[in-house]
């Protein structure tokens, strides 16, 4: 059977209609159920950008969303879909505390990185499971990913419940006890919630970047990516390409949680990163799994996220306005056929002649 | 009198292209009218047009005198139009009757197909039209050559009087084309009216009354068969007068570069493949592989190549022995280079830059890598250069490589096998669908490498091309090598006969 992934290329204007549009149907959603459709969108954008704090905000959710996107891109770029970053996510950050816990005499310059790079081991692990599926059994690698995710989330629930739980406090959460401070990471602004996290996740891009620019492993990723047949009959190892992209995409999901709870919430908790893995995935579609794009969708969805929890704060509109926009998005992006009989093709084409002369001008001045 | 169709003034136009420009044709009733052109000519676009694939943006069709407007297939079939594509269009897991019967099905009283009736009328119909077919066999089961007569019923049944064939001769042998073009005339001689699309000149001298030539989608010559020539033709589709025989220098091989010994290779579905091949390839010699499409000639590339770990046997590349579980990779580093039989499946990713797709299989060139990177200004640099060379005509090296027409990619992929300096090279298929100015340059770059001796391997079901190329010929039916030969010592005939399987009587030279 033919498992052959390939994602098909996404045009800028096409992603940015699919945005425009998606954030229109929450404005309709939030009219339908009553409220003022343009003061929640004034909130959701004054919770977004409007201030030094809601900056921060978009940043403190923007940097782990850059290393999750990062993770499916890589994957999508060697052909792999990466269903399972939440199952990765969490092994690979529940390994990295409980080692943190364990050797919390070291000072944190050293326990940071052995932590980081614990994460990263057993979220490769975790991945690796999937992608031999995929290479040696010529299954599919997306459903074993998906069912592996629940095994993860269960299995880490698990493990704090019955032997890492924190019993300090009044035991009821579902949680470790806390790092030590000295080995978690720093404000770089005080106040803010700004730490290393958001330049850990540009370092992340910024490598995927070099790496796809520069190197023969970059390059036999993506053409075994394109065309696999081809790949091989040029003498690149396709299988090895596919274990490898996937390993590196698990172990970057390891990485994401990690840097999560060292950034923000010093300790783990049970689901404590709520679906990271979906908006990484939905940010590299978005970006078409290049670098750059990778950036712009995590950042975007980073402002989404924090723009709907000032939503919340300030009016009775539920967060849940974000999913609403994503899946639309989702929709819209993907649904190619639906898309082009209600003319979102044509929006699109009209969008981007319309996008064209901004551009000029913008070269003008 | 009235044709049996006419086209006035047709223009076509594709984002960038122009694929017809004010063409115009007309077909008489009981004729077959050969229409030829390089690759991107624009005959099939213009034969879609008359088929309500596409839709004209200017000029008018007439079909038996009366103005049409067609918008889909459909309204073709009911005009009498039929089409049989290069690439049947049949349903291999249904019988004969019931794939000719598909698009409009006789029923019986409670609306079920009424499998004898149509038994009945596919016999009546291949006695009528004198091919005869088996109406209960499974498509799948049959040979190329028995679905295209049943693709030819299937449009017949549809009721079409203008057949639009679409380069019927590519996957046949000899023998199959000469029947073929016997049907052809047998319809003819019934009043339909036939277009036969084709790359070849003979076949076309054979059975056609009217040729129409198209150059980058304009006619170029209107001729009458009988009263012109194969030459005249070829020079009228490239626009200059060309040669169609390549010189070659004197033949003196070396030492044995290729050897294959003892491939035997059952495939997924455990049928038998390859049966105990033998052969050697040595320096300054090509040796062409003569065969029908699916006698194993794909799974001997792969096995030579390295792209399949399910056969036996073993594959020896400048001294180094190779077998089942060596990779591609190190049959490359052998001196191996393969310009592959799918130019578009395996031999490019189309939706990648012309660079990329030239750097394929070179990663350890040191002119443009190091341990661990591409240096891609060096390797623009040397892509450029290589691509000039081989006459590639492309926009710029990060243009996409399938925006290239046919013809160019084959270049592309060719030049790129060359200039990692092979000392074998597999050949597959290197002119199929290349037009014909294309096919003499690669031609002639084969002939090159020849002749600084280096080892060539030519598989070809072209068995013009194996003839003119080739040093020695080597016939593959049915996984096996029936016969090897010279140019010199057989006729095309002979080896046609080989192809299908028929042993030479003894006696026979």
């Amino acid at each position: 059977m033919n498992f052959e992934f390939r994602q098909k290329p996404i045009r800028f204007q096409t992603a940015f209609a699919a945005v425009l549009i998606g954030l229109m149907v929450g404005l309709v959603a939030v009219a339908v159920s009553g409220h003022d459709p343009v003061m929640v969108f004034s909130a959701l954008l004054k919770g977004a950008l409007g201030d030094p704090y809601a900056i921060s905000s978009t940043l403190r959710w923007t940097a782990p969303l850059l290393i999750s996107s990062t993770a499916a891109a890589v994957c999508f770029a060697g052909g792999m879909f990466n269903m399972g970053i939440d199952g990765q996510l969490y092994v690979g950050s529940l390994a990295g505390t409980v080692v943190g816990l364990y050797l919390s005499d070291l000072p944190g310059i050293l326990l940071i990185p052995i932590m980081m790079a614990v994460s990263m081991i057993c979220g490769a692990a975790w991945a690796a499971v999937p992608a031999l599926i995929r290479v040696k059994l010529n299954s599919s690698e997306i459903v074993p990913a998906l069912m592996m995710n629940y095994i993860g989330i269960y299995l880490t629930d698990y493990l704090v419940h019955y032997h890492f739980m924190d019993d300090s406090g009044l035991g009821l959460s579902l949680q470790t006890s806390e790092l030590p401070r000295g080995a978690v990471f720093p404000k770089i602004i005080p106040s803010l919630q700004i730490t290393p996290a958001i330049l850990i996740g540009l370092l992340v891009v910024f490598l995927f970047w070099i790496i796809i620019k520069t190197s023969k492993a970059g390059y036999s990723a993506i053409l075994s990516g394109l065309n696999p047949e081809f790949a091989r009959y040029g003498g690149i190892d396709v299988d090895r390409t596919r274990v490898a992209v996937m390993l590196i995409s698990g172990a970057l999901a390891g990485l994401c949680g990690m840097v999560e709870i060292l950034s923000i919430r010093w300790r783990y908790e049970s689901g404590f990163a709520p679906s990271f893995g979906n908006d990484g995935l939905l940010a590299a579609l978005l970006g078409n799994t290049t670098p750059l794009g990778a950036l712009i969708g995590s950042f975007f969805m980073g402002a989404l996220r924090a723009g709907s929890l000032a939503v919340e704060r300030s009016t009775d509109v539920s967060r849940s306005l974000t999913v609403i926009i994503q899946t639309s998005i989702i929709c819209f992006v993907s649904a190619r056929m639906v898309s082009k009989y209600i003319g979102f093709e044509a929006a699109a084409n009209y969008l981007s002649r319309f996008l064209k002369p901004l551009k000029k001008k913008g070269g003008d001045q | 009198m009235t044709y049996a169709f006419e086209m006035r003034g047709i223009t076509k136009r594709f984002p960038g292209v122009t694929a017809n420009e004010d063409v115009s044709l007309a077909v008489e009733w009981g004729t077959v009218h050969g229409l030829i052109g390089e690759n991107g000519a624009g005959k099939t676009t213009l034969m879609k047009i008359l088929y309500g694939m596409y839709s004209a943006d200017k000029g008018d069709i007439f079909i038996n005198g009366e103005k049409v407007s067609l918008r889909s297939p459909k309204d073709a079939i009911a005009k009498g139009v039929g089409m049989v594509h290069q690439h049947f269009t049949l349903v291999p897991s249904l019988t004969v009757a019931q794939n000719i019967i598909l698009g409009k099905p006789v029923c019986k009283w409670n609306g079920l197909v009424d499998i004898s009736k149509a038994n009945q009328l596919v016999d009546e119909l291949s006695e009528r039209y004198g091919m005869p077919v088996k109406p209960d066999i499974s498509v799948g089961e049959l040979p190329v050559a028995m679905q295209q007569r049943v693709e030819i019923l299937k449009a017949l049944y549809l009721g079409a009087d203008t057949l639009i064939m679409d380069e019927p001769t590519a996957v046949l042998t000899p023998q199959e084309i000469e029947r073929l073009l016997e049907t052809l005339s047998e319809l003819r001689r019934q009043g339909k009216c036939i277009v036969l699309i084709t790359h070849k000149l003979k076949e076309l001298l054979s059975v056609t009354d009217n040729i129409t030539v198209l150059r980058s989608g304009k006619v170029t010559g209107r001729v009458k068969t009988s009263e012109s020539s194969e030459k005249e033709i070829a020079a009228m589709m490239v626009g200059k007068e060309i040669s169609l025989e390549v010189p070659k220098g004197t033949f003196s091989p070396g030492k044995d570069i290729l050897r294959v010994e003892n491939l035997d290779c059952y495939d997924r579905m455990g049928v038998h493949v390859l049966k105990d091949v033998n052969f050697q390839v040595r320096e300054g010699e090509i040796v062409g592989i003569a065969g029908v499409q699916g006698n194993g000639q794909t799974e001997l590339i792969e096995a030579i190549a390295g792209m399949r770990s399910d056969f036996s046997g073993s594959v020896t590349i400048n001294g180094k022995k190779f077998q089942a579980q060596d990779t591609t990779l190190s049959r490359r580093n052998a001196g191996l280079s393969h310009i592959p039989e799918d130019r578009q499946k395996t031999g490019a990713a189309l939706e990648s830059s012309i660079l990329n797709n030239f750097l394929m299989g070179g990663l350890k060139n040191p002119a443009y890598t190091t341990r661990h990177t591409i240096r891609y200004k060096k390797a623009a640099d040397a892509a450029q250069a290589q691509l000039q060379k081989f006459d590639v005509r492309y926009a710029g090296l990060n243009m996409a490589a399938g925006a290239l027409s046919g013809g160019n990619l084959q270049k592309v992929i060719v030049a790129r096998e060359f200039y990692q300096e092979p000392s074998v090279l597999i050949a597959a298929q290197p002119s199929r669908g290349v037009d014909i100015g294309a096919t003499m340059f690669i031609h002639e770059r084969l002939i090159e490498l020849r002749d600084s001796g280096k080892a060539v391997l030519l598989v070809s079901g072209e068995l013009s091309e194996i003839m003119s190329l080739s040093d020695r010929i080597l016939v593959l039916y049915n996984g096996e090598i029936v016969g090897e030969t010279t140019p010199s010592e057989s006729t095309e005939e002979d080896i046609g006969l080989l192809m299908a399987g028929i042993q030479k009587k003894e006696g026979c030279p």
